[in-house]
């Protein structure tokens, strides 16, 4: 019923956004967190198609041993992880000095409840709903990374 | 002469010694009766048979029996002289008894406590008899007795309506729990469901962006508009079920704000400008700026509208779709009319639109999408606002569907049981 939730942005399909922003965010790392394999490889995908370098982790524990070897310039961050969970690794990145001040999406398919609420509270930058497109997760990096400038 | 002399001499001094005596016996007489008459019971004083053989003032409206009395006093007192003797003859072994005695001067029964001390004074024995009136002491005990009673039956009830109470809780606590996991389980649903549908629409999106190479053919991406379309289709659906699920359970917060309805009509009709468009129809919007903000819900009212406002345009091959809005000062409502020029619905059909996975074309080969769920939605969103949503309509000719809205919304409970 909600067309709004479901509408892509601007309408556009999977080609990607264009503009100086989008420039900037090309030679971005992100690190993609996510248990999913084909959520994860899809954004993993569609980032490096558009310029990014993008490196993978599917669960906690890999994603902040990684967060902290590679320093990527942004995590999207996949909440319900094995073992452990996106808010609990946001909270050790938090923590930690080298990853404290990282940018991290989080990206939920939790629509229902409070895990949005509790997800920025741990210190996620930004949280979104699956079902979230690439180009609509593509806009929301370009637009935080251009806010952190 | 001598003799006589002596004689005459202890004759007057004996006579002396007895004026004396009697002078003295007398005296310990009057002492006595002040005595008798300063007790403030009555006292009655029996031989050793029981007799009476004294009393004092406050005793003779009990027991004495003047001439000048009437018969029925006269019976009264010997009704008392006889209980009187029988409680005298039955002391306990604290010499008390306990008896009912007539005042014959306002004919009230009286209830004493007598008390018998015996006495000695040879040859002589008798028996001084204190009456004490305990009607008040009784009758206090008796409401203190009955007092407790009340008390224990109270205490009783108590712990019946505790118990009753406790039993509740426990249900409550229980239906709660049940609540809670149905609500925890249907987010499980919501996010297992959306995971898999997210690579499905993502990949198909990827596709058609022509990422990983373009799309060779026209058939092709006619055939991925297919799939991307379905998708989307498939997860309103889910977004349907899991809305309705949530109102059921009762699961809905009312977030009451101030809401200016042109703007959410303006909204609204950007957001389905796109499906009008491709219907070829014509969208009004007749409302006021005059009319008065409205306090309510902005996301449940956007909801039922934009509901109402898809199934206009769905359900209307040609011609126009209208919506309206009016405030009735009467009742300080709002008035909102969505009337499109469509297909209408039967009148043996208008009752069944509400209802939860209804539609009028039920059959396998209907055309139009949809679980039948977004009416029955909108009906109880509208509930929820505390108002109503009514239909109107003719085959063939088009249907209205009107929604009616307290202009300023009240918050109130939304747990159903």
């Amino acid at each position: 019923m909600s067309t709004e939730r479901r509408k892509s942005r601007r309408g556009r399909r999977g080609g990607g956004p264009a503009g100086a922003d989008l420039e900037r965010a090309r030679g971005l790392h992100v690190l993609v967190v996510d248990d999913f394999d084909d959520n994860r490889e899809m954004y993993a995908e569609y980032l490096a198609h558009v310029g990014m370098r993008v490196s993978q982790a599917r669960d906690g524990h890999d994603a902040v041993r990684k967060a902290i070897d590679l320093s990527p310039d942004l995590i999207v961050m996949d909440l319900s992880l094995p073992d452990l969970d996106g808010w609990d690794a946001t909270r050790l990145l938090r923590a930690d000095p080298r990853t404290a001040r990282t940018p991290i999406v989080a990206v939920t398919g939790h629509a229902i409840g409070t895990h949005a609420a509790t997800a920025r509270a741990v210190g996620c930058d930004e949280v979104l709903t699956k079902p979230l497109l690439p180009e609509d997760l593509l806009d929301h990096i370009v637009s935080i990374v251009a806010r952190r400038r | 002469m001598w003799v006589v002399g002596t004689v005459r001499e202890s004759q007057l001094a004996l006579r002396k010694r007895l004026r004396d005596a009697e002078r003295n016996l007398g005296v310990t007489r009057s002492i006595l009766r002040s005595v008798l008459e300063s007790v403030p019971d009555p006292v009655v004083v029996t031989d050793a048979d029981g007799r009476v053989v004294d009393l004092n003032a406050r005793a003779r409206p009990l027991l004495s029996a003047h001439r000048h009395l009437g018969a029925h006093r006269r019976r009264a007192v010997e009704l008392n002289r006889s209980a009187f003797a029988a409680a005298l003859a039955q002391l306990d072994d604290r010499r008390r008894r306990e008896l009912t005695l007539v005042d014959t001067r306002d004919g009230a029964d009286v209830l004493f406590e007598l008390l018998g001390i015996r006495g000695r004074a040879e040859p002589v024995t008798f028996t001084v008899a204190v009456l004490r009136d305990v009607t008040e002491l009784r009758r206090a005990m008796r409401e203190t007795e009955d007092n407790y009673l009340r008390l224990r039956q109270v205490e009783a009830q108590v712990r019946t309506e505790r118990d009753r109470l406790e039993q509740l809780l426990r249900e409550h606590v229980a239906l709660e729990q049940a609540s809670a996991s149905k609500s925890q389980f249907l987010a499980n649903l919501s996010h297992e469901l959306r995971t898999p549908l997210n690579a499905i629409l993502g990949y198909t999106s990827m596709l058609l962006g022509g990422v990983g190479g373009a799309v060779a053919t026209a058939a092709q991406r006619r055939y991925l508009e297919r799939v991307d379309a379905s998708s989307r289709h498939l997860l309103s659906l889910i977004e349907d079920v899991l809305d309705f699920t949530r109102i059921e359970a009762g699961r809905m917060p009312m977030r009451l704000t101030e809401v200016s309805l042109p703007a959410v009509v303006r909204g609204l009709l950007a957001e389905v400008e796109p499906l009008v468009r491709r219907a070829g129809l014509t969208v009004v919007a007749r409302v006021p700026r005059t009319l008065p903000a409205l306090r309510t819900d902005r996301q449940k009212l956007r909801q039922i509208l934009l509901n109402l406002l898809v199934n206009a345009v769905k359900f209307t091959p040609r011609g126009t779709v209208e919506v309206s809005a009016s405030h009735i000062p009467a009742h300080d409502q709002i008035c909102i009319s969505v009337t499109d020029t469509g297909i209408g619905i039967a009148d043996d059909q208008q009752a069944h639109v509400f209802e939860s996975f209804r539609q009028v074309d039920s059959s396998p080969t209907r055309q139009r999408g949809g679980v039948g769920l977004g009416l029955a939605i909108a009906r109880r969103l509208a509930e929820m606002l505390g108002g109503t949503l009514e239909l109107s309509s003719k085959l063939g000719e088009g249907s209205t569907f009107t929604l009616t809205v307290p202009r300023r919304a009240r918050a109130r409970r939304t747990t159903r049981r």
